[in-house]
């Protein structure tokens, strides 16, 4: 039997602590009022943050140890081969979104990500998920921008 | 005026005709999502959230309502025929649901679901009305401390006594609550945590995080997995009707379990786990037939899906009542008022009594919808079982995205959504749960503002908490319900160790 992997959940358990560090430097950061009170701006968040500094130091440790559960341990629920893959196809189809909804149009943008994403759920037929992505989008393109007025901008716009 | 013409004011403007096209739409919009595995109630009420701009706030209200309960309608058709449980309040459900299905009688699970839920969503709505009324009479004399004190006690409630976790559930609030401090403070105009952006100065969007964990993070997850699970979709085979002895065994159940459902859920430590858990066994050791249980037992079902759904009317309690959420989809309700520039509380029943009674008058009229929409609809409701994952999951993302986008037009708030995203990707992988991280984001600022608000009367003295008897009474529940867990796991531990 494979050894359970701890990785992910050690580097989530330091990640926790980069997170407070940050913010515990931005909490001291916040201007203090001229009135002073109770409770100031700074008296909460900073006290979040020393509570975080000791639970992401408990998890961390409880990580380090196998004692914290990872979902890739589990062998009815972990991940088949290729979940690189699968992941990366997805994040491509995040990233699509960001860079393609101010160049052409967040319809047209959004039927391209549909693609991928479909990708990274093991689809092998890109043309025909164009198709249902784009009139999925164009659907729900319609059904907010037309219908409801919540403005989108176009639905394609060519640069 | 008396609870009940408030209550004949609020029926007669839920059944407008407009109105009730509006409930009549949350109902359908309700189940399909209820149905459709890996939509929530939480997620499809963030996701209409741009319409508020656009939608009258009793037509907004009704909507709501009406996805609300058909979500918990849905959620039991897919529990029954699917045998992967939707969410994590169904679990119970898909032990004997799914074995009575694998059995032929899936009809009369549904059945039996399906009038359960409306039975107890009848009963929850009923307690509703005449106790929400009480509350409001009770909280109108607490003041800032005593609402800071409740709103500890929520919290704790939520991080600490739900999840598998203790450590995790305090992160999890820790982290929410600290993200809720992001943007300028009211009180003294300083800039908190915007790390220079503009885009932060408003604050984090709790649809923004939670669209992001349940939408995204959710998608990611399964993407990752790679288990695309078209799971086996049962045959709905036979007739929906139930026996002659299928109703005298289902009966006694839907009164237990609503009997469970409402106060549990009305508790600040809501949420419907712990009835739906507390009714099985109770249907177990009391059934006649106990050795079914496991193998497709009817009151295994009748039960908890009758104390999920009163489970879901006590949640409203506390939101209508003290302006306090305990589940996600209360937090996301809660950031529906506050941009109708309502806030919820027990000036609520006064203020905006028109609202409330209209919104409590459409729960009733929802579930008798719901009865009737769901049964002969059934059918209709396993076609959308049938829709391939990668074209589901693919569907969820690009209309997540369209819905953040469509609220502030701003790529900053899409960005910050994949960033969740993530967030909601590790938290399901680690087994974090994510009730505390939403209700910390919303409840951060309230409590802040609470405390303030306490310690201006008091003089900065601390020790009002403490002395004001409710809030600390509230405080002491808090303590107890922290460390409580944690002591009695250790005294059984001392327990097992032999001496010497």
């Amino acid at each position: 039997m494979k050894p359970p992997s701890r990785a992910f959940s050690v580097i989530v358990g330091l990640g926790l602590f980069a997170f407070t560090a940050v913010m515990g430097v931005q909490a001291s950061l916040i201007p203090l009022p001229v009135m002073q009170d109770a409770l100031g701006p700074r008296l909460l968040p900073g006290a979040l943050c020393g509570l975080l500094l000791i639970l992401a130091m408990g998890y961390t440790q409880a990580a380090w140890q196998d004692r914290s559960p990872d979902v890739i341990n589990d062998e009815a629920e972990a991940p088949l081969p290729g979940r690189a893959a699968r992941c990366a196809w997805f994040i491509g189809g995040l990233a699509a979104l960001l860079a393609l909804i101010p160049a052409i149009g967040i319809g047209a943008a959004c039927a391209l990500a549909f693609v991928l994403f479909a990708r990274a759920f093991g689809s092998r037929a890109p043309l025909k998920d164009l198709l249902i992505g784009g009139l999925f989008s164009l659907a729900v393109w319609g059904l907010f921008d037309k219908l409801l007025g919540v403005p989108l901008g176009p639905f394609l716009h060519l640069p | 005026m008396t609870t009940f013409d408030a209550l004949l004011a609020g029926f007669g403007t839920a059944l407008q005709p407009a109105i009730l096209l509006y409930g009549f739409a949350g109902c359908l919009i309700g189940t399909l999502v209820g149905v459709l595995p890996g939509i929530g109630p939480a997620l499809t009420v963030a996701l209409l959230l741009p319409l508020t701009f656009k939608v009258p706030a009793e037509a907004m209200f009704v909507l709501f309502a009406g996805i609300y309960y058909g979500a918990m309608y849905g959620g039991s058709t897919t529990t029954i025929l699917l045998n992967t449980p939707g969410e994590s309040a169904s679990v119970v459900t898909s032990l004997e649901g799914n074995r009575m299905a694998r059995k032929g009688r899936a009809g009369q699970a549904l059945a039996t679901a399906a009038i359960g839920s409306f039975v107890a969503g009848t009963i929850g709505t009923v307690a509703l009305t005449f106790f929400s009324p009480l509350i409001v009479d009770i909280a109108l004399a607490f003041g800032p401390a005593e609402y800071a004190a409740l709103m500890v006690l929520a919290l704790v409630a939520v991080s600490s006594v739900l999840g598998n976790s203790e450590l995790r559930g305090l992160i999890a609030l820790a982290l929410g609550l600290l993200l809720g401090f992001v943007g300028i403070d009211l009180q003294s105009g300083q800039p908190r945590f915007t790390f220079g952006s503009a885009e932060l100065m408003d604050g984090i969007e709790v649809t923004v995080m939670l669209v992001g964990i349940f939408a995204v993070g959710e998608a990611l997850f399964l993407a990752w997995q790679g288990r695309n699970g078209d799971g086996e979709v049962m045959r709905l085979s036979g007739s929906l009707w139930m026996s002659r002895q299928d109703w005298q065994r289902s009966w006694k159940p839907w009164l237990r379990g609503s009997a469970y459902g409402f106060p549990i859920g009305a508790l600040p430590a809501g949420g419907a786990e712990l009835p739906t858990l507390l009714s099985y066994y109770t249907e177990k050791k009391l059934s006649r037939h106990p050795e079914e249980f496991g193998d497709g037992a009817i009151e295994g079902v009748a039960g908890p899906e009758a104390a999920n759904n009163a489970a879901a009317a006590g949640v409203l309690m506390p939101l209508l009542t003290l302006g306090i959420p305990t589940s996600a989809t209360a937090a996301v309700i809660l950031s529906a008022f506050q941009s109708y520039g309502i806030q919820p509380g027990p000036l609520l029943f006064s203020t905006q009594s028109g609202l409330v009674w209209t919104l409590i008058a459409s729960l009733y009229i929802g579930n008798v919808i719901l009865l009737l929409l769901n049964l002969p609809l059934v059918r209709l409701w396993v076609l959308l079982l049938k829709i391939p994952r990668r074209w589901l999951y693919a569907g969820i993302v690009v209309i997540s995205t369209v819905a953040v986008y469509g609220a502030s037009n701003s790529l900053f708030d899409v960005g910050l959504l994949f960033a969740f995203g993530f967030v909601g990707f590790a938290m399901r992988r680690l087994d974090f749960p994510t009730a505390p991280i939403i209700v910390g984001l919303i409840l951060g600022p309230l409590l802040e503002q609470s405390l303030r608000q306490a310690l201006v009367i008091s003089q900065g003295e601390w020790s009002t908490f403490f002395t004001r008897p409710i809030s600390a009474t509230v405080l002491v529940i808090a303590i107890t319900l922290m460390v409580l867990p944690k002591t009695i796991t250790r005294l059984r531990k001392r327990a097992r160790v032999p001496p010497g």
